[in-house]
């Protein structure tokens, strides 16, 4: 209630002050160059309009001779705002052939530049004249989204997990698509089909689980504003209706809300789960407590059969519409009507909100999809999506938009409604449509049955969902298939592996050599080295004794002298002086022996270091060839890694897929 | 020759009946004295007449029908002894038969010693071809009633869903069963849960209720159309269109009230195969009091009378007379039938209805009856006299002629066909257009000239509508398709309306056949001429109808012909040489009964403007042979005229016997009917002798002479004078109403006339007459007769004894000219 409101405030403000404060002219720029009805676009009118639209004949009671009468409008209302606003006018849609009945009728457009004429002067407020002023200050786009609050779960979107994989009706071929449904916040599309609905993973169209709908067939899929819950409408014609709501991880039905007597076409909850609203045949919009199923508002304002009920994504307005092309926005508290929107020229076959809840587009059997402006309560832009009818349309979260219809396409508008891309034909009408959460996939499905999931980016990327999956031993042994697929493509992968593991061991083993080769010689180096320091360490202690020794030696040697002149010629003394001459001659004998020893280890202190050397440079020519042998094993590795990764991939799709059987088996148990 | 109806049944017929004593009829032999005639074999005919079976689906029943000498038919189906020549071909089940074998073969029937061979010939029976939409789903849905108007025929569906009535747009009715609402009208992934059969099934809610059963071959039918993906046929293999359609046998009567007959309708399409659709045409009788007949052929009999029973199947309707006797019925045939061709046929079928006609009227009758009708006038005093007086025995026939010749007798018929043309003032015709074109019409009755040439002038007129008067008929109706309807109606007497928005429910009339002959009035010109009064109508050569489905430009084509090539020419004129042609089988027969109604009080075919298939002439030899007659006069219908009012059934009694009282479209007795507007008022003026006045003419002139149509009175607008709003016979009516008594007793019409008139005035006062001579004058004036005695005693006895009788006997005047004698003919 208080939402409304709050909506509805904002609508009356907003018109009060375009009226009553001019104010806002003073601040409007009047350094634009002013484009006028008298001097700019009446001419125009002239060459195209005026011989049916002058104040005597007035076709469709409209007058464009006048500026007076041309601001009053027509038979359907006014067709020219001086808020600026250029695609809420009827004028502008009808001439930019936006809308039907185009005009000038059965002629081409105007030339561009007129038209762009007309535009601008639209845009800059309809003035009369040089003289006249601009009203408002230039209003914002009506197609300008609003930042949308979303409506994002805190962690992860609901997606299912314990979804039954039972298909209660199994038939041959598929009838004509009733209901698609993609999670606003996960990968998930929800397909109706008999008795049931089917819910595919949207990147792997991987079939997730089927949703028992024993009342019949559904006829409406929207989700949750979290995604946590479906919420299907449908039953069986002539006999009953209902709308059911799903939790999605874990497929049980949580309410079952409303028993018409006849199916529900169109069905919705509020933001707050806590309202369901519905109708269908019997022209009757009803809204239910969610909670206990009391029916709060039993609204009797359709003349025709109910096609589609929408709540508005906050909760604050629901939108209903019918075979006759009525179309009524209710407040969802009160069950009071709130806009009549009138337009549309046949049946309206689809509802959907934008996020921001301020945009409600419809589809209809005219091919027009209508984008309808809550706030002011009229039309702001109608596209001519499907010559022979629009049977679809959904938003994206960026106000994007998704249609299908009897031209047996489905096409993508951006938010102004210029056309983004149209997706390949199908063999019959497309008669639903959705985006998924990423708006990188959409789902469509037409009169044969057939449902196909194409991406947006590349429409040539197809995948079929079936409305009318196979049961669970078929399914099985198609799993079976594709596990044996899996398992005899996984073979040669291991083939694979294991030869690049070959191919690799082959390369490392040069590498490997090479580099204990040089180990080898850089040890040998090294000992070589260790030698010649141990040698000339021991040549430095050797020569560290020679002073010693020949100090000794000279002492004796004097000794010796001492002795020959101590003793002279004498036995004794020539014994004395000889022992001393033997001693000197010991000594000398030891010194010369210390100093050759001294000599030799110089020497081969030399050699060792040289040898060293010489190992050192072979290992030094023998790093040169490493890089080259290491590039090689390191390709080999990396070939490898590949087919390891490869491999794992598949054998990883095996076990899961052999998980899957393992839950279908148990699922049939 | 008196003789009860049981004792003309022939002696073998009796023999047979009482080896195996006869379920239909109930007739109790044993009641029966010796059969009259020797033995012979029955009269027995099997129907129908050739028996072609084109695939493994297709069957064909079968019914016998024995005649009896007496004229009644019996249906001794299951007496027969059938069988098949060559079983290899062709088998018999209940009375139907079944492919077997490609050949030929022949079905046999044999019965009380007669024996008649059917030629069958079965083809393709290795094939079973795919379920239609046109061919097969239609005709079920037609069958079931699902289009008819009341029901998704309506204009704007029944409950959300709608299609083409009687199934005259069989494009848009597939693209509503199979598109317009997704998955609602056909499930094809689970075709039992369409609800397109389970409504009709009544397995859920309908409102048109359950028609037919899950194991019916309707059913079998759309499921299996369902389990093939609803396919349309191919746009370049659409199936053949039905040529004709036959119901079997051509006529029966039916003895005693509960007995039965079976009918048989075959559809033959136009690659030259044939269908059984005895359980695909819809059945209706137009009499069901009399015979009903139910959904698969099966007539009962009711209580006496004559029924029209017929099939409709695709847009073709034809039917069977059922005529029904009670069984015990005493009847003596009358004498050798005498009189003219009339007579013949008229005693003919009176024959066969067991109906004695009533005597023949009195003189004084076929004087004041046969004058009213031919002059719209009543006899003089003088008249009356001399043809009561006249020993002559063709007297009668000699005051046709003579009436014949009076101006008077083509006065009322240029007035007839001016209220058919609706030639009157209004916005669009000045007074003087339709004062010239009605004085054109006049005198082309006056010069006597050939009707056929009178219409074709008409219809190919082109100039001033005041230069040339004939041209107002295409002025009064400007429209192209209405145009086209009056000429349907006026000169065919065939309502085409019905076919602008749908095909003829009734009738043989498509859209095609509706826009085909509304294009021969495309091309109609029309401009101002110098007088603003004044228009000029003409030829332009160009303009084109289109089709309201396909909206495509139809070209001319002639109702129930072929279409002629019309470029460069005047397309009116090759209309009106088709229309009037000797050939043409619509316009001479539709005059003639027109005539046939005026004089009798009833058509043959009633209403007289309403030809159709499904109303049927109650003696389709009279019929035609009347229109014969008027070819053969060169459209002269003063001979006709005389035909007919030479004819006994024209001079037949009013009085009713016991067994033509319940029948008045049979000629066996005279009619009573009132006299119409404008010859009423001429009659009261005529007796009272005070002339009118009317707009335009002169003191004196009679009201047949007004010339136009938005001239009248009180008295013309309160007795049932023609609008001419519309070309519809029924514009002039003669119901009578309380401002009709009220006016005669208390208005100025009558009471004022007779004071104005002075007649009796003169009477009394100059001529001096007694009392009971003016009652007289006055019964031999108004009633062309005179009074009985106990009438004449009791209006001289109201007179006052003494003084002035003029007021006394003004109100005698006055009692007779409100009397019922006085406002019927008789």
């Amino acid at each position: 209630m208080r939402g409304v409101r709050l909506t509805l405030s904002v609508a009356v403000c907003g018109a009060a002050v375009s009226i009553s404060t001019p104010a806002f002219a003073e601040q409007s720029t009047d350094e634009v160059e002013k484009v006028t009805y008298e001097d700019d676009v009446k001419p125009i009118f002239r060459q195209h309009c005026l011989s049916c639209h002058n104040q005597g004949d007035a076709a469709g009671g409209l007058a464009l001779d006048s500026f007076t009468a041309m601001m009053e409008g027509g038979g359907s209302g006014e067709v020219v705002y001086d808020d600026g606003d250029v695609q809420g006018s009827r004028l502008w849609q009808l001439v930019n052939h936006d809308d039907t009945p185009v005009m000038p009728p059965n002629q081409d457009k105007i030339a561009a530049e007129q038209l762009e004429v007309i535009r601008s002067w639209l845009e800059l407020g309809a003035l009369e004249n040089s003289g006249s002023k601009v009203k408002v200050e230039k209003k914002k786009n009506a197609l300008a989204m609003a930042s949308s609050s979303g409506g994002k779960p805190e962690g992860e979107a609901a997606m299912p997990e314990s979804v039954p994989q039972q298909v209660p009706v199994v038939t041959e071929r598929a009838s004509a698509v009733t209901a698609i449904g993609a999670s606003p916040w996960a990968p998930l599309v929800a397909v109706a089909g008999q008795q049931q609905i089917v819910l595919y993973h949207a990147e792997s169209s991987e079939l997730l689980g089927v949703l028992p709908f024993p009342e019949g067939i559904p006829h409406s899929l929207r989700f949750s504003r979290d995604g946590a819950y479906l919420i299907a409408g449908g039953g069986e014609h002539a006999v009953k209706g209902i709308v059911a709501v799903y939790d999605v991880k874990t497929g049980e039905r949580v309410a079952t809300v409303g028993d018409e007597y006849d199916v529900v076409f169109g069905g919705d909850v509020n933001d707050t789960m806590n309202r369901v609203a519905l109708g269908g045949p019997q022209k009757m919009l009803r809204i239910f407590d969610a909670t206990d199923g009391e029916l709060l508002f039993d609204i009797k304002k359709h003349t025709d059969w109910i096609y589609s009920v929408a709540y508005s994504p906050d909760g604050v307005l629901v939108a209903s519409a019918d075979r006759s092309g009525g179309l009524h926005v209710w407040e969802a508290e009160t069950g009071r009507l709130y806009l009549d929107l009138t337009g549309h020229k046949g049946a309206i076959n689809s509802l959907a909100w934008r996020d921001d809840s301020n945009v409600l587009a419809s589809a209809g059997d005219d091919g027009s999809v209508k984008l309808w402006d809550m706030h002011e309560g009229k039309l702001v832009k109608s596209v001519n999506a499907h010559n022979g009818g629009a049977m679809s349309v959904r938003f994206d979260h960026d106000g994007r938009f998704v249609t299908a219809g009897k031209d047996k396409r489905a096409r993508l508008w951006d938010p102004s409604g210029n056309k983004v891309r149209d997706f390949e034909p199908m063999g019959e009408a497309v008669l639903q449509v959705a985006i998924t959460h990423d708006a990188s996939r959409v789902v469509y499905g037409d009169w044969t049955g057939a449902v196909l999931m194409t991406s947006v980016e590349d429409p040539k990327d197809k995948t079929p969902l079936a409305a009318n999956p196979p049961p669970i031993p078929v399914r099985i042994e198609e799993i079976k298939t594709t596990l044996a697929s899996i398992r005899s493509d996984l073979s040669p992968l291991k083939e694979e592996l294991d030869r690049q593991n070959g191919e690799l061991a082959k390369v490392r083993k040069p590498l490997t050599d090479t580099e204990s080769q040089i180990a080898t010689l850089r040890d040998q180096a090294g000992a070589a080295e260790k030698k010649a320091d141990e040698q000339a360490e021991s040549a430095k202690r050797l020569a560290a004794e020679l002073p010693e020794l020949t100090r000794a030696s000279r002492d004796s040697h004097d000794q010796v002298i001492a002795a020959r002149l101590a003793a002279g010629d004498g036995a004794d003394a020539a014994e004395s002086v000889a022992a001393a001459e033997t001693a000197l001659a010991e000594q000398l004998t030891k010194l010369a022996e210390q100093r050759r020893r001294r000599v030799s280890l110089e020497a081969s202190v030399a050699e060792s270091r040289k040898l060293a050397a010489t190992k050192l440079a072979e290992a030094e020519e023998l790093k040169k060839k490493l890089p080259s042998l290491k590039d090689a094993v390191a390709k080999a590795e990396s070939q490898v890694a590949e087919a390891k990764a490869a491999h794992d991939r598949l054998a990883r799709q095996l076990s899961d897929t052999e998980a899957k059987i393992e839950k279908l088996v148990a699922e049939i148990r | 020759m008196k003789t009860t109806i049981i004792n003309a049944m022939v002696g073998c017929l009796l023999a047979a009946w009482l080896v195996a004593p006869h379920p239909v009829t109930g007739a109790e032999p044993a009641t029966s004295t010796t059969p009259k005639k020797p033995s012979g074999k029955p009269d027995l005919s099997v129907y129908p007449p050739e028996i072609k079976l084109g695939s493994s689906r297709d069957f064909q029943s079968f019914v016998a029908v024995v005649r009896r000498e007496d004229g009644i038919t019996v249906d001794p189906s299951d007496q027969v002894a059938w069988t098949v020549a060559d079983e290899s071909k062709a088998k018999i089940e209940g009375f139907t038969l079944f492919p077997v074998a490609d050949g030929e073969t022949k079905l046999i029937a044999e019965f009380g010693g007669a024996r008649v061979e059917v030629p069958v010939t079965v083809s393709d029976s290795g094939n079973t071809p795919a379920i239609s939409f046109e061919k097969d789903v239609m005709p079920v849905l037609t069958r079931s009633g699902c289009n008819t108007g009341s029901c998704h025929g309506a204009a704007r569906g029944k409950d959300g869903f709608r299609l083409s009535l009687f199934g005259f747009d069989p494009a848009g009715d597939y693209h509503r069963i199979t598109r317009e609402i997704g998955v609602r009208r056909i499930n094809l992934a689970i075709p039992e849960e369409s609800l397109f059969i389970k409504k009709a099934t009544g397995a859920v809610p309908h409102t048109g209720g359950k028609l037919f059963d899950p194991d019916s071959d309707y059913y079998a039918t759309l499921l299996e159309w369902l389990q093939d993906g609803a396919p349309n046929d191919p746009a370049d293999a659409k199936p053949p269109a039905v040529e004709s359609v036959a119901i079997y046998p051509e006529q029966a009567v039916i003895e005693g009230e509960g007995n039965r007959q079976r009918f048989v309708a075959v559809a033959t399409y136009a690659d030259g195969t044939t269908r059984d659709v005895t359980r695909l045409a819809a059945f209706s009788s137009n009499n069901s009091g009399s015979a009903e007949i139910d959904d698969v052929g099966v007539v009962t009999a009711g209580r006496r009378g004559e029924s029209f029973v017929m099939a409709r199947f695709d847009t073709h309707t034809v039917g069977s007379q059922v005529l029904t006797l009670p069984a015990d019925l005493e009847y003596t045939a009358p004498d050798e039938v005498q009189g003219n061709y009339v007579d013949e046929l008229v005693g003919e079928k009176l024959k066969q209805l067991r109906i004695v006609p009533s005597g023949l009227c009195s003189d004084e009758e076929f004087l004041r009856r046969a004058t009213i009708d031919i002059t719209g006038l009543l006899p003089t005093e003088e008249q009356y006299q001399k043809f009561v007086n006249d020993p002559a025995k063709d007297k009668r026939a000699a005051l046709v002629d003579q009436l014949l010749e009076q101006k008077e007798f083509s006065e009322i018929w240029a007035m007839k066909f001016a209220q058919l043309l609706m030639i009157k003032s209004t916005n669009q015709v000045s007074y003087k257009s339709a004062f010239l074109y009605s004085n054109w019409l006049t005198d082309k009755f006056a010069r006597n000239e050939p009707l056929d040439e009178m219409v074709q002038e008409m219809l190919t007129s082109t100039g001033g509508t005041f230069t040339e008067p004939a041209t107002n008929f295409y002025e009064i109706e400007r429209d192209t398709l209405k145009t086209a309807e009056n000429v349907a109606q006026v000169f065919m007497g065939i309502r085409t309306q019905c076919a602008q928005c749908h095909n003829h429910p009734f009738d043989r009339w498509t859209m095609d056949d509706y826009y085909g002959f509304a294009a021969f009035f495309s091309q109609i010109g029309r401009k101002n001429a110098e007088d603003y009064r004044e228009k000029i109508v003409y030829n332009r050569f160009s303009g084109e109808v289109k089709h309201l489905v396909t909206n495509q430009n139809v070209p001319p084509k002639f109702l129930g012909d072929e279409a002629p090539e019309t470029k460069g020419k005047d397309r009116r004129e090759v209309l009106a040489k088709w229309l009037t042609s000797k050939d043409n089988p619509y316009f001479a027969p539709s005059i003639a009964n027109r005539v046939w109604a005026h004089f009798m009080g009833v058509g043959v075919v009633e209403p007289v403007d309403d030809i159709r298939i499904s109303n049927p002439p109650s003696n389709p030899e009279l019929f035609e042979t009347l229109g014969e007659k008027l070819v053969e006069y060169d459209f002269d219908f003063r001979a006709l005229v005389r035909d007919i009012c030479n004819s006994r059934a024209y001079q037949r009694s009013t009085e009713a016997n016991e067994t033509n009282a319940h029948d008045n479209r049979n000629y066996a007795r005279a009619t009573v009917r009132r006299i119409g507007a404008e010859s009423l008022l001429d009659c009261i003026s005529q007796v009272t002798e005070s002339p009118d006045k009317f707009r335009g003419l002169p003191l004196g002139a009679r009201a047949v002479q007004i010339a136009d149509g938005s001239t009248s009175n009180y008295f013309l607008t309160s007795f049932g004078r023609s609008a001419r709003d519309t070309v519809c016979e029924c514009e002039a009516t003669t119901e009578p109403s309380l401002s009709q008594a009220l006016h005669l007793l208390n208005g100025n019409s009558v009471h004022n006339k007779i004071v104005a008139g002075k007649t009796i005035d003169r009477w009394v006062k100059e001529e001096k007459l007694a009392p009971a001579e003016v009652i007289d004058r006055i019964y031999v004036r108004c009633l062309s007769r005179t009074p009985t005695q106990e009438e004449k005693q009791g209006l001289l006895d109201s007179l006052p004894e003494e003084g002035d009788s003029v007021a006394a006997l003004q109100d005698i005047f006055w009692a007779v000219l409100n009397s019922r004698e006085f406002i019927f003919n008789h």
